[in-house]
């Protein structure tokens, strides 16, 4: 004889919830997921009537789950917003490959446009190409540099107001506690807003910002969602690292912990003295950035003149 | 998917193995001290931990008001920290014997060993610090419940939250102080809980000694490993908000009493070997998770980390510190939105905040299951007010009380009782809680009252 | 073998695992892993042996002592003389002092 699920009393309980620990049926678990990433979109105005969408897709169960979750939810509450999927393609191979056709399945499966940008056809290189060239030292500082400014530049080619992205609260978290490790104060700052925009930059939100992990594995598991789970063949980062197992080992003392970091990264305030460093654009291709020319742009150069930077 | 997101370039500052065999700050005798990349040698190391020490409390005195002859308090657990900061408060004061900084300096401490069924620290305590002649207080951490340790002085009124989790005020509760913080502790089986209940528990006796003695600065002996641990600890548990006032050198957010932590750019290295030179022996005093393994509480934990972190990479203490150190306390801060329980202030709203991204109810049904924490007696109407989940309910006396400690608490002391599951009897909280509640709710009736009459007014509250 | 006489000195909370003794002194195999000399990391896996009472991981982590436990050699820092590749010298003075859980 098994227990109820505590919410609605009637079902079976087939599930521990991971955020709460409490024990629900599977309709129950669906219904808390959901509402739960519909409170954070409407209690921070994310989007309007109209506004059209790209879901950066990797083939991940995050991005699966988003695409999934946006259209469900854009249907139940009438949102009224078009729906589009926008992968980059890094130039992996193996890895990439893979992923790039679990994103064509979704687009099947949920209806939705897909547009797939490159890293060869944005910056003449792709990251096969970059690691002959470099090695492996400092390879996921370039792919990291060149994907931020690939999901943008493919939202201005699809003309779309918004970029919607998979990170959940696990990614925040850690995010949090990076910041504060290693002392980036203006990180720190950014780091927890659910949407940031930028000039010449298109706006980014994170519905996912208070979701588990492992409530998204979950959800894609009970609902059969398709997708794809690899770690990239070129990481980890070892500082990182320690921070990703202390996290885990919070969630594992204390549940809740996680929303709990963020709930104070939210509240940190920074002192008024504190220099931060400003905003300008780059002198090469105009994206934002705080020094003469952007991040991509110098990684580039130090690519094509041939020395590994 | 690739997890890494966008990375700069870290400059870890890896160990390294020093070359210099020299001192790097007279540069001709032999260095034997490492602390992070740099070498002293044994005088240097002394005159640098002691200026140290010197340039915070200065600091303090020039921006206090009480210029000199202050009377303040020292914070003493016994541990090393606490040990070097007390001989270095007698070496600054004693300086100029005609000219002292401190016109009075007492000693405090707070004897924990119920908790532990052991033998009283006080007599050890007191011993150790007998050749300061210091007056010397020493506290049991139960005679918290005396109806004396309030803001009053006389509040003999304590919420009791019992076994089905109904919440009530009471007056004149029969057990004894022993009791009472046996049976609070005793239900908590969470360790992370108790143990931050027992640091909040400790912080306001201390202040209110502190208060009661006339005493316009606390001591405390926080160093830098420790507050770098607290940075994190506190961001873990939600407690964000207050950080910079838990962490910071000096605190303001007691009024009357001033906390000031002049450790705070030591790390626990620096001075382990201080008091080792100096012959200052510490007293070892055990609380409820020492020598438990990591994960047994979120303290444990972020001791564990971050000590474990600071041997692989040396910068990371003074790092995290300096992190902490450019967050400031928000705008926002209310003087009277102040936690009944940990004293630290809240944010508005908080409770609705939570009940938006941790979903626990369907529209179909309002059950009591949804809250599955403190089991509180809701029922199926919503109006104001509330449950310590949120769920709403007001229908009867018991709820207004629930409602009202539910509504003056912060969002990590909500977290705790949460945790908390009751299974034997009932606990009692101190009185100063229930006093803070009433407190609370006699200024919100004030604001409203005043609101209603607010056009006739021709004067401010304070003038009144 | 020969012998070689020490004095070994515990604080900060860490005496509580070595019997509650905060000094100590012992005389120890000048060659515990010949032909090499007795070296701190000899010393310490020693102590394990033969004088920890419980808890070796509250002392211990892998081969050196657990992070938090500083150790000074005849006054200085064991970072500074080799750490775990000082060879132990007769009439050696070596403390171990806890920093954890401190205040």
């Amino acid at each position: 004889m098994g227990r109820l699920c505590v919410i609605c009393d009637k079902e079976r309980a087939i599930i521990k919830r991971p955020k709460t620990g409490q024990k629900l049926c599977k309709e129950c678990f669906y219904y808390v997921f959901e509402t739960e990433i519909h409170n954070a979109i409407i209690d921070n105005k994310l989007f309007k009537k109209g506004d059209r969408i790209a879901i950066a897709a990797s083939g991940g169960k995050d991005s699966t789950v988003l695409a999934h979750v946006m259209k469900l939810l854009n249907e139940r509450y009438q949102y009224g917003l078009e729906l589009f999927l926008l992968s980059v393609d890094e130039g992996i191979t193996g890895y990439r490959d893979d992923s790039l056709e679990t994103v064509k399945r979704n687009q099947q499966q949920y209806e939705l446009p897909l547009k797939i940008i490159s890293y060869s056809e944005l910056y003449g290189w792709s990251m096969d190409q970059i690691v002959k060239e470099v090695g492996l030292k400092n390879n996921c500082t370039f792919c990291g540099v060149f994907r931020r400014q690939a999901l943008d530049r493919g939202a201005v080619i699809l003309n779309v107001d918004h970029i919607v992205t998979g990170h959940n609260a696990d990614d925040i978290a850690e995010t949090v506690l990076m910041n504060i490790l290693r002392g980036d104060i203006a990180r720190l700052q950014r780091c927890t807003e659910i949407c940031t925009t930028g000039d010449g930059c298109i706006r980014r939100s994170k519905p996912f910002k208070y979701t588990y992990e492992k409530e998204i594995v979950m959800y894609a598991y009970f609902k059969k969602l398709d997708y794809f789970s690899t770690e990239c063949i070129y990481s980890p980062n070892s500082y990182r690292g320690h921070a990703r197992t202390f996290l885990k080992d919070l969630e594992s003392v204390r549940p809740s912990a996680i929303i709990d970091i963020i709930h104070s990264g939210e509240a940190f305030e920074i002192k008024k003295e504190v220099k931060l460093p400003t905003q300008g654009v780059c002198k090469r291709c105009g994206y934002m950035s705080s020094n003469e020319l952007c991040k991509a742009c110098v990684l580039l150069e130090g690519l094509n003149r041939g020395l590994p930077k | 998917m690739c997890s890494i997101q966008e990375e700069t370039s870290l400059d870890l500052n890896v160990k390294f193995k020093p070359t210099t065999k020299n001192c790097v700050k007279c540069k001709t005798a032999k260095a034997i001290i490492l602390i992070r990349h740099s070498t002293y040698c044994k005088k240097c190391f002394q005159h640098v931990f002691v200026g140290k020490f010197r340039k915070n409390v200065e600091k303090s005195r020039t921006a206090s008001s009480y210029g000199s002859g202050e009377k303040i308090m020292v914070g003493f657990s016994g541990g090393p920290s606490s040990r070097a900061m007390l001989q270095l408060i007698n070496e600054y004061n004693e300086a100029i014997p005609h000219k002292r900084v401190y016109s009075e300096i007492v000693v405090c401490h707070i004897d924990e060993s119920l908790l532990l069924n052991q033998k009283s620290t006080i007599p050890l305590i007191e011993q150790s610090v007998r050749k300061y002649n210091y007056p010397f207080i020493g506290l049991y951490l139960q005679d918290i419940y005396n109806s004396d340790v309030t803001k009053s002085g006389f509040y003999n009124s304590v919420i009791e939250i019992e076994i089905d989790a109904k919440i009530s005020q009471q007056k004149d509760p029969t057990e004894s102080p022993a009791e009472k913080l046996s049976n609070l502790l005793n239900n908590i089986s969470n360790l992370t809980v108790k143990e931050d209940f027992i640091w909040y528990l400790k912080l306001c006796y201390l202040i209110d000694t502190a208060r009661k003695n006339g005493c316009t600065r606390l001591f405390l002996g926080d160093c830098s490993t420790r507050l770098s641990i607290k940075i994190i600890s506190l961001t873990s548990k939600g407690r964000g908000f207050s950080l910079p006032l838990e962490t910071s050198g000096e605190t303001n957010w007691f009024e009357d009493v001033i906390i000031t932590r002049p450790m705070k750019d030591m790390l626990s290295k620096e001075i382990g070997i201080y008091n080792q030179f100096a012959g200052l022996d510490d007293v070892y005093v055990q609380n409820v998770t020492s020598m438990m393994h990591a994960k047994a509480s979120i303290e444990r934990l972020t001791e564990d980390f971050i000590v474990g972190l600071e041997k692989e990479f040396p910068s990371t203490v003074s790092t995290i510190a300096r992190t902490g150190a450019k967050l400031t306390p928000s705008d926002s801060i209310m003087k009277e939105n102040r936690c009944v329980i940990c004293l630290m202030p809240y944010q508005e709203n908080n409770k609705i905040w939570q009940n938006r991204i941790i979903v626990m109810t369907i529209p179909s049904s309002q059950q009591s299951n949804g809250c599955n924490d403190i089991q509180l007696n809701c029922s199926k109407n919503t109006t104001s007010g509330g449950c310590i989940n949120g769920c709403n309910d007001t229908s009867n006396d018991e709820s207004m009380v629930n409602a009202e400690f539910a509504d003056s608490l912060c969002y990590a002391c909500r977290v705790d009782i949460r945790d908390i599951k009751i299974t034997n009897k009932k606990i009692i909280l101190p009185p100063y809680v229930a006093e803070g509640v009433e407190e609370r709710k006699k200024k919100i009736n004030r604001k409203q009252m005043r609101k209603h009459i607010e056009e006739y007014l021709l004067c401010s509250e304070e003038e009144l | 073998m020969s012998l070689l006489k020490i004095k070994l000195s515990f604080s900060g909370g860490i005496e509580l695992l070595f019997d509650n003794i905060k000094q100590k002194s012992v005389e120890i195999p000048s060659s515990i892993n010949p032909p090499n000399s007795t070296t701190m990391k000899d010393l310490i896996s020693w102590m394990k042996d033969n004088l920890l009472k419980e808890r070796p991981e509250l002392f211990m982590s892998g081969d050196t002592v657990r992070p938090g436990i500083l150790v000074l050699i005849n006054d200085s820092d064991w970072e500074l003389e080799g750490e775990l590749e000082y060879e132990i010298k007769d009439g050696d003075d070596i403390v171990f002092i806890s920093t954890l859980h401190g205040g």
